[in-house]
C-alpha cells in the first residue's frame, strides 16, 4: 500500500433546513427530536456539488466507479438544521488497493469542532 | 428507564428494508447522493453487481432507529461501519448487535452486524459508540 499525503480540499459553508432534515428523516426512518439532524446527515453535504467536485478532482479518473468501503462519525455535539457550519475536508489517494480517503471536520461559527467524519471510497476501475 | 448496561447484552435483531427502487430514490433525493451506482443496473453489472447496491449510508441510517428502540435513552456519540457485501434493490436486511465494551469513565461500545436476509452473508459491521 501506498499512500499520498492528505490534500485539503477547501472549507464549506454547509447548512440544512428544517424541509431537508425532514425529507433525510423519512428517507431513513429517523426519529430524531426537534432540529437534531440525524447523525448520517453530514453525508449530504459531503455530496454537495462543490465538494463533489473537489473530491472527483483528487480521484482524477473519470473511468473508476466510487463504492462505499467504510464510514465513521465521531459527534462532540449533534447538530441541529437552521444552523450554519463550516466543513472542513481533506483527501488523500491510497494505492494497492486504490481508495480515496475523505476527512472531514464540522465546526460551528466560533471555531469550535463539533463531529469529525471519515469516508473511504473504493475505486474500482470498471470496464467500459 | 432501561436496566443498567452489561457487557455482553444482546440487542434484539430486527429487519429493515426491503429497500425498494423506491426508497433508493428517495434515499438519494434526501441525501443528494445521486450516483448513479445506485439506478443504473449497467453501471452496477459493469461493478459484478445483478442489480444496483443500495447506499451504504441507507443501511447505516437504520442504526439510529435500531439503537433508538432498543435503548431511547442512550446518546450515540460515534458510528464506525465497514461495508463487506452490498445489499441490492429489493433486498432486506437484519440488524444485530452486542455490547462489547462498558466503562465508568467512556462510551460503552456496540458491535453491530448487518446480514443479508438469508441470515447468513455478512454485509456490514459497525461499532457504536453511547453514552448509556
Amino acid at each position: 500500500m501506498s499512500s499520498a499525503p492528505a490534500a485539503a480540499l477547501g472549507t464549506f459553508p454547509v447548512s440544512s433546513t428544517a424541509g431537508e432534515a425532514a425529507a433525510f428523516r423519512a428517507a431513513t426512518g429517523v426519529e430524531s427530536a426537534g432540529d437534531v439532524l440525524p447523525l448520517t446527515f453530514p453525508m449530504r453535504w459531503l455530496v454537495a456539488p462543490e465538494i463533489r467536485a473537489a473530491l472527483l478532482d483528487a480521484v482524477a479518473d473519470p473511468d473508476v466507479v466510487l463504492v462505499h468501503e467504510s464510514q465513521i462519525f465521531d459527534y462532540s455535539h449533534r447538530l441541529r438544521s437552521g444552523e450554519s457550519y463550516a466543513l472542513s475536508v481533506s483527501a488523500r489517494r491510497e494505492s494497492a488497493p486504490d481508495r480515496l480517503l475523505v476527512d472531514g471536520v464540522i465546526s460551528d461559527a466560533s471555531g469550535l469542532e463539533l463531529a469529525r467524519l471519515e469516508t473511504i471510497l473504493r475505486l474500482i476501475k470498471a470496464p467500459v | 428507564m432501561s436496566p443498567a448496561l452489561a457487557q455482553g447484552d444482546v440487542l434484539p435483531p430486527r429487519l429493515f428494508g426491503p429497500f425498494t427502487a423506491e426508497a433508493v430514490v428517495a434515499y438519494a433525493q434526501a441525501s443528494g447522493d445521486d450516483n448513479p451506482l445506485h439506478f443504473d443496473p449497467d453501471i452496477a453489472a459493469r461493478a459484478g453487481l445483478e442489480r444496483p447496491p443500495v447506499h451504504g449510508m441507507l443501511i447505516m441510517g437504520c442504526f439510529e432507529p435500531y439503537i433508538g428502540a432498543w435503548r431511547p435513552e442512550a446518546k450515540i456519540v460515534k458510528l464506525s461501519a465497514k461495508f463487506i457485501r452490498p445489499v441490492l434493490t429489493g433486498d432486506r436486511i437484519e440488524l444485530s448487535g452486542k455490547v462489547v465494551r462498558v466503562a465508568q469513565d467512556g462510551p460503552a461500545v456496540l458491535r453491530l452486524t448487518v446480514r443479508g436476509e438469508n441470515g447468513r452473508d455478512i454485509a456490514c459491521l459497525a461499532e457504536i459508540f453511547i453514552v448509556p
